[in-house]
């Protein structure tokens, strides 16, 4: 079975929820929409407080070509437009909160129905572009800048990540199980705008279920791969890697060797804007973890107050740690009046026993780390300067080419927390970079 | 016997040849006041000022109009020919001292979450900018502290950084270190600083710090010397060199957010010399001086803050302060 | 084959740090950074291998026809002194960085044994004087070797957690010790 080099094999834990079918989350009262659910330029919002808004109207405008807008996840009056906590950086970011008003109407017009394969290439961008759709794999880059490569680096090989390498999520296998149609359509929609004739969909072979029902569904032209478990074989670098051989270059993109990347929720959340003109306001997300009495897997709206859906899920219990995201790569939450976003792949609830706050020694050079590196670098030279801020020597230790996976830190026998210094070292380097262009 | 001096006087000659010879082929030209500059040092190589040696050094302090006055040998006599040499006056200004502006200990701040992590207190601040909630104070994980090349510094049992003040240099590297400027170097001289930076309004500072500066701005009214300001937003700070050492801020500070180094010591009068003119009682803040014209006055002690005042207005230099 | 055997020798076999235990001073006093070690290396190839060149001569051609072989000692120091005067007016002005780096050290060569080391074991071993110009220059390789090996492990050394006791020079003469140790390996190699 195809595989890249490096990784590790942490226990799967998806046994918590990989069995629970979609269940729907009931509406909020009270929706939080953050204005930045996207890497990239900020959007500004369109509306005021006060406003009427319907289900699916856009609220913000992007500020930039790599940016992207969001759109009301439903019905209701604009109630405030102020800072809160946004759950990815910790910090104080806009937020439009918006009070619904219980009837869940459409935007007028909407949901369309329209045949995606009797328009053109730049006409589907464009309504992707406008429909707010981002990367939802959890790094939400904007899809439409995804799919705009500049001329002279054309994409042949479109990948479907259907891998879902992290511990304890199960998202995209149950949307792989129960809508395997929004993803297959959703893939040659994005076919027809890159202008090929043939995909690639890998899937873990940990999903033989979702791998079988696949094969069965897809057409000839969509090829499913069985991957090797192994994490973070989800990663678009590494599936390119083993699928194709071809390695993309330090600092660069996959479309420097004529790939992309697509997770499968986004996908089906293109042929939902292409097909029906529905923009993206909801996403399936996996609540789970030891300290979550109820797992599921929630059909969410963007901006659900994450205490009602812990409520849904029957409540905390011993929790320790939550955090959005997968365990490797997620993001631990300090506040609990955070909302759901569209990239919010899971909620992992964990107990102490779960996680890991033991403290750190010296790095004792064993090289397991090495080993691990799916991207080859050192991490152990890496967490040792991180120790002293030397992020000048670091940067020749290829700092920036680390995508902070977390194997060097799991497999780690004196326990060092590698990444975090090495998101450490990049913060230093952005703020001298900062400081540079400013002198 | 004369041979053996011939030899070694011969190859001696000869080798002095050639150096003479190849000091001129290979000269290399020094900037004629780093001749100077080297002259003013002491020439033991022995790399206190962190460079290879005098010569690397003298160079340094020519080349660099930033550098600073880094050798320990050099007396002050030394530091002002230097300073003549190359035109700039060298560190023979004030000493200076670090100054923790933080009173913030974890018993009296909200701490928003459990940090896991190494202990540094730039590596928290990346998460979610740190665990307290004031994105002003002091994160007590002892950057400062282990960056100290003088171990002048030590953490406290309050959680927060204590500045032995016999060690300290006045080098700034604990200043470096802290990722939100706490630590700020002040005067050696100066007596009063205020431990807070914080730009967050009062009602939101009550909402996560018992101690810090709400920006009442009674220290400012209080202030006969104009010496202490909360400008817009912003904390109160002192202007050392106004400050008079009087105390009085510190009197009225509601949070006791300043801090003073030494308490100002106590005056009395003389009595052999009081002419009972009566300046004092007049200028005293807090009305702590008494009695009649033509008489000796009297220091109410209890009331008396220290501050001096009296003592520069006396026309009969009558009043001194007491021993410590 | 009778030259790479001698360089051989001097470099690796019987380094001249790592065996003999000559020029410990610059060793430890340079190795801190590569770059600084490997230009000591090279300024000490120079002053060693002319070292050599010119103290032979002057032993065999002036010392021992008159005689005056009790001077062999100051003699040899006064012809080292002037070429490391000589070398360090030269990378005074080739390389001006390098010469700050270099710093106090530069001028110790002079008084460094390896030095003086080699030009008394060419007398000793009764080398001609190809023989000892090649002996030097395979002396002062085996001591660039060694100094920039160290160097190298000084480096690394900087970024570990070394206990506060043995910080500094205890844990270099520790490592120095051990590279010493590994250096024994090559006893045996040339007969």
């Amino acid at each position: 079975m195809k595989t890249f080099k490096g990784g590790i094999h942490p226990p799967e834990n998806k046994i918590l929820v990989k069995d629970n079918a979609i269940v729907e989350l009931p509406l909020s009262k009270v929706f939080f929409v953050p204005t930045q659910q996207h890497l990239g330029a900020p959007a500004k919002p369109v509306v005021n407080t006060g406003d009427t808004v319907k289900r699916g109207q856009v609220l913000t405008e992007p500020m930039g070509f790599v940016s992207a807008a969001v759109h009301a996840p439903t019905s209701g009056t604009v109630k405030e437009i102020t800072k809160r906590v946004h759950p990815v950086t910790g910090l104080l970011a806009p937020y439009i909160i918006i009070e619904a008003d219980g009837k869940d109407e459409w935007a007028p017009g909407l949901p369309l129905e329209r045949d995606p394969f009797s328009m053109t290439a730049k006409e589907l961008l464009n309504i992707i572009r406008l429909s707010g759709i981002v990367g939802m794999g959890g790094a939400t880059f904007p899809t439409h800048v995804k799919l705009s490569p500049p001329k002279d680096k054309p994409i042949h090989t479109f990948i479907i990540n259907g891998a879902e390498c992290e511990p304890y999520l199960a998202a995209d296998y149950r949307l792989m199980l129960e809508q395997p149609e929004r993803i297959i359509d959703g893939a040659r929609v994005v076919m027809k705008v890159l202008g090929l004739d043939s995909a690639i969909m890998a899937i873990e072979a940990n999903k033989p279920d979702a791998i079988r029902l696949m094969q069965e569904k897809t057409p000839p032209e969509i090829k499913v791969e069985p991957m090797k478990v192994k994490y973070p074989q989800g990663a678009e670098k590494h599936l390119i890697d083993a699928l194709t051989g071809r390695q993309v270059p330090s600092g660069g993109l996959p479309m420097d060797v004529g790939a992309l990347v697509h997770n499968a929720g986004t996908v089906a959340a293109i042929w939902d804007a292409c097909a029906l003109g529905i923009p993206l306001i909801e996403r399936i997300t996996s609540v789970t973890g030891q300290g979550i009495n109820q797992p599921k897997n929630i059909k969410v709206r963007i901006g659900t107050p994450l205490k009602e859906v812990f409520e849904f899920c029957g409540g905390l219990n011993d929790a320790a740690k939550i955090i959005f995201g997968g365990p490797m790569m997620g993001i631990a939450q300090y506040c609990e009046d955070v909302p759901v976003m569209k990239g919010t792949s899971g909620i992992l609830v964990l107990t102490e026993q779960e996680t890991n706050l033991n403290s750190y020694q010296s790095c004792i050079a064993c090289g397991r780390c090495i080993e691990a590196c799916p991207m080859r670098l050192v991490p152990s030279m890496l967490s040792r300067l991180g120790e002293r801020s030397m992020w000048k020597e670091a940067l020749d230790f290829n700092l920036l080419d680390c995508m902070e996976c977390g194997s060097c830190t799991y497999v780690c026998p004196a326990n060092r927390p590698i990444v975090h210094f090495v998101k450490y070292l990049k913060t230093l380097q952005r703020e001298a970079k900062a400081k540079g262009k400013e002198a | 016997m004369m041979g053996a001096m011939l030899m070694v006087g011969g190859i001696g000659l000869v080798a002095a040849l050639i150096l003479g010879i190849a000091s001129v082929t290979f000269a290399v030209k020094m900037d004629p006041r780093e001749k100077a500059v080297l002259d003013q040092l002491p020439g033991a190589n022995c790399g206190a000022c962190g460079f290879a040696g005098c010569v690397a050094f003298a160079h340094e302090l020519t080349a660099n109009p930033e550098a600073e006055m880094a050798c320990p040998a050099v007396n002050k006599d030394g530091v002002e020919a230097i300073s003549d040499i190359l035109g700039r006056s060298l560190g023979a200004g004030d000493a200076m001292i670090a100054f923790v502006r933080c009173k913030g200990s974890p018993a009296d701040t909200i701490t928003r979450y459990g940090y896991v992590g190494p202990e540094d207190c730039r590596t928290a601040q990346i998460i979610a900018g740190g665990p307290k909630a004031c994105q002003y104070g002091c994160l007590g994980l002892g950057s400062c502290v282990e960056a100290c090349p003088f171990d002048a510094m030590h953490m406290g049992e309050d959680g927060l950084p204590h500045v032995n003040e016999d060690k300290c240099t006045g080098c700034g590297k604990c200043a470096d270190a802290c990722p939100r400027e706490i630590i700020a170097l002040i005067s050696r001289s100066a007596n009063f600083g205020v431990r807070c930076i914080s730009q967050d309004s009062s009602k939101e500072m009550k909402q996560y710090c018992k101690v810090g500066c709400i920006k009442c701005r009674i220290c400012e009214n209080t202030c006969p010397f104009e010496a202490i300001e909360v400008t817009q937003g912003n904390a109160a700070s002192i202007d050392q060199e106004k400050c008079q050492k009087c105390g009085l801020c510190v009197s009225v500070c509601p949070t006791g957010v300043i801090s003073s180094k030494q308490p100002p010591r106590k005056v009395q009068v003389i009595a052999e010399k009081c002419k009972g003119c009566g300046i004092c009682a007049q200028v005293c803040p807090v009305d702590a001086i008494s009695g009649k014209p033509k008489e000796p006055y009297v220091v109410d002690i209890s009331k008396c803050i220290g501050c001096g005042m009296c003592i520069e207005k006396c026309p009969a230099d009558a009043i001194e302060r007491l021993a410590g | 084959m009778h030259y790479i055997l001698l360089i051989v020798g001097a470099a690796l076999v019987n380094n001249f740090v790592l065996s003999r235990f000559l020029g410990i001073c610059p060793f430890i006093g340079v190795s801190k950074r590569i770059d600084t070690a490997f230009g000591m290396g090279m300024a000490v190839i120079f002053v060693m291998t002319l070292a050599s060149f010119v103290t032979w001569l002057i032993n065999y051609y002036l010392l021992d026809p008159l005689g005056l072989q009790y001077l062999q000692t100051i003699a040899f120091i006064l012809v080292i002194a002037s070429l490391v005067q000589l070398v360090e007016m030269i990378i005074q002005r080739v390389s001006l960085p390098l010469y700050q780096a270099l710093g106090i050290y530069l001028p110790l060569i002079t008084t460094n044994c390896a030095v003086l080391g080699v030009a008394i074991l060419n007398i000793q071993l009764k080398y001609n004087l190809l023989d000892a110009c090649i002996f030097a220059i395979g002396a002062a390789l085996g001591f660039a070797l060694a100094l920039v090996i160290f160097a190298g492990m000084r480096e690394d050394l900087e970024l570990n957690n070394i206990p506060r006791a043995f910080r500094g020079t205890p844990i270099a003469l520790i490592t120095a010790g051990i590279l010493s140790l590994a250096f024994m390996g090559f006893s045996g190699l040339v007969k």
